[in-house]
């Protein structure tokens, strides 16, 4: 890594001090003529591409990078079907965020897993034996 | 190619990942020679935003030269350098059309709540990001600015979120000449806050921070006072005294959900999740300012809620204003204030790493180590 730093301290002038320069003001412009809103052509789906329920349909355009796979998949498909205004969407989301990473866990060491997996069966049932 | 890869909460690591395709007539792809990690990238590093999938790449600030074109994209040609805004936006919809970029309704289909952003999360699209050898830029008849030829690509990079932001920021303060503004947190966003509130003609600057180096570095950058509120005891009843006892007249958060300061919000932000991070700075921002002042937020909460002294800021008759930036309407001005010397943007960039070790960069910038500001990846292959 390579580090830089500024050493002096640098002048300001008030260049933007009319509100009339700022480009962001009015916040809210006059929109262009509705003759103008262009139409654009709908991207083909080609993965599952997750859609809100609040946004409908595809948009036009989307990505299609990292699609739903697996129990958080199927838990991402179940909050995408309730309102985002309700908590319970947004929670169980997090909650697939959690389920993908130990999915991701498992593809990345399956042996790993797996033996861990026997490992807890096998203790698991020698304690029922003992019992 | 080379991407960064999301793994989990605080585990990154730069992973061989196929490379981005043309999936639509107005796409191109760029090949990346610089991306910045920002504030903001943090909280989908620490998994505080909903829908962050294993295997996606972050990266919203970045530019690059154009590899690849679609064929409705007429504005652009293979080998133009471009920086790009962190909004995906079609230009055209409803909100585009008012130059709301940042709530343009075309470019995802995954919540309403906000437009497409690069490597942001499934919740603003799950377009891969730019901390990579290659992006795919979707509508870059929109959203791409060409760089002057006699400006390199970090002169402008910021263009692409920090400094707009920043900008945006200040001015949805309405600040007048002569006011007294104060920019909670020391970050690239609050920098350039603070120095865009100077531009505007603001009498005095407080910045807010509790890194002494983060506050020394808004001092020499922004030329503004600064108070560290793990010095002063209560930073409200601080910043009333130093204001007359009225308080400031605008406050910016440019700090967003993983402030630290008061445990209460700490506690159910950060720790139990229970809100969605911490809304110290709000809280702090609508005790702070004066009656009848301006809070501008543009630090990032994630959805559902947080805590927020509303009660408050209705009996102080304040106006809250906020948004994503939108970020093309400023490229044009700000351009011009870097040029002409007004702002020097590069100087905040006091990293640059290897995209191979973008593991190493989050972990730095997310413990503030090595009097870190702002890192740079430099992909392989790009110039130096």
């Amino acid at each position: 890594m390579s580090q830089s730093s500024i050493d002096r301290p640098h002048p300001t002038p008030p260049v933007d001090r009319d509100p009339r320069d700022r480009p962001g003001v009015p916040m809210i412009p006059e929109p262009v003529p509705a003759e103008v809103v262009s139409l654009v052509l709908p991207q083909e789906p080609e993965v599952t591409v997750l859609v809100s329920v609040d946004v409908g349909e595809l948009t036009p355009v989307f990505s299609t990078a990292v699609p739903p796979r697996g129990l958080s998949g199927l838990m991402r498909r179940r909050a995408y079907a309730i309102p985002e205004h309700l908590a319970r969407r947004w929670l169980l989301l997090l909650l697939a965020d959690r389920v993908d990473v130990w999915e991701s866990r498992v593809r990345r060491h399956p042996w790993l897993t797996g033996g861990l997996a026997a490992l807890a069966f096998a203790l698991m049932a020698a304690g029922g034996r003992r019992r | 190619m080379l991407a960064m890869t999301y793994l989990g909460p605080s585990r990154v690591k730069a992973v061989k990942k196929p490379e981005p395709r043309i999936e639509h007539p107005n796409d191109v792809v760029l090949r990346v020679t610089r991306a910045a990690i920002c504030g903001s990238d943090l909280h989908l590093y620490h998994g505080f935003v909903p829908d962050t999938r294993v295997g996606c790449t972050f990266g919203h600030e970045f530019t690059g030269v154009v590899e690849e074109l679609g064929s409705a994209v007429d504005n652009l040609r293979r080998g133009d350098r471009v920086v790009v805004p962190f909004n995906i936006s079609c230009g055209s919809c409803f909100f585009c059309s008012r130059q709301l970029y940042g709530n343009c309704e075309r470019t995802n289909p995954s919540a309403t709540i906000a437009s497409g952003v690069y490597g942001y999360s499934h919740t603003t699209g799950g377009y891969d990001g730019g901390q990579a050898e290659l992006v795919r830029v979707p509508f870059a008849n929109v959203g791409p600015m060409k760089i002057p030829d006699d400006m390199s690509d970090e002169a402008v990079l910021f263009l692409s979120d920090a400094f707009p932001t920043g900008y945006q920021a200040a001015e949805m303060g309405s600040i007048k000449s002569g006011d007294t503004v104060v920019v909670f947190g020391c970050g690239p966003v609050g920098l350039f806050a603070q120095k865009s509130a100077a531009v505007m003609g603001a009498g005095r600057v407080i910045a807010v921070d509790h890194l002494d180096y983060r506050l020394e570095f808004a001092r020499r950058f922004s030329g503004c006072e600064t108070v560290n509120f793990k010095q002063v005891g209560d930073v409200v009843t601080h910043l009333r005294k130093l204001t007359d006892g009225r308080g400031p007249d605008v406050c910016i958060d440019a700090v967003g959900m993983e402030a630290d300061g008061l445990h209460r919000q700490s506690i159910t932000g950060k720790l139990l999740k229970i809100q969605a991070g911490a809304a110290t700075a709000i809280e702090w921002c609508i005790a702070a300012v004066r009656k009848a002042g301006h809070v501008s937020i543009v630090g990032v909460y994630g959805p559902p809620w947080n805590l927020v002294n509303m009660g408050t800021a209705m009996n102080k008759g304040l106006t809250l204003r906020m948004n994503q930036c939108n970020v093309r309407r400023y490229m044009p001005h700000l351009l011009d204030l870097i040029r002409t010397g007004v702002v020097d943007a590069k100087s905040i960039i006091t990293h640059r790493v290897p995209l191979e070790e973008v593991g190493d960069a989050y972990q730095m910038f997310a413990r503030k180590t090595d009097g870190c500001i702002k890192p740079v990846l430099v992909p392989p292959g790009a110039q130096n």
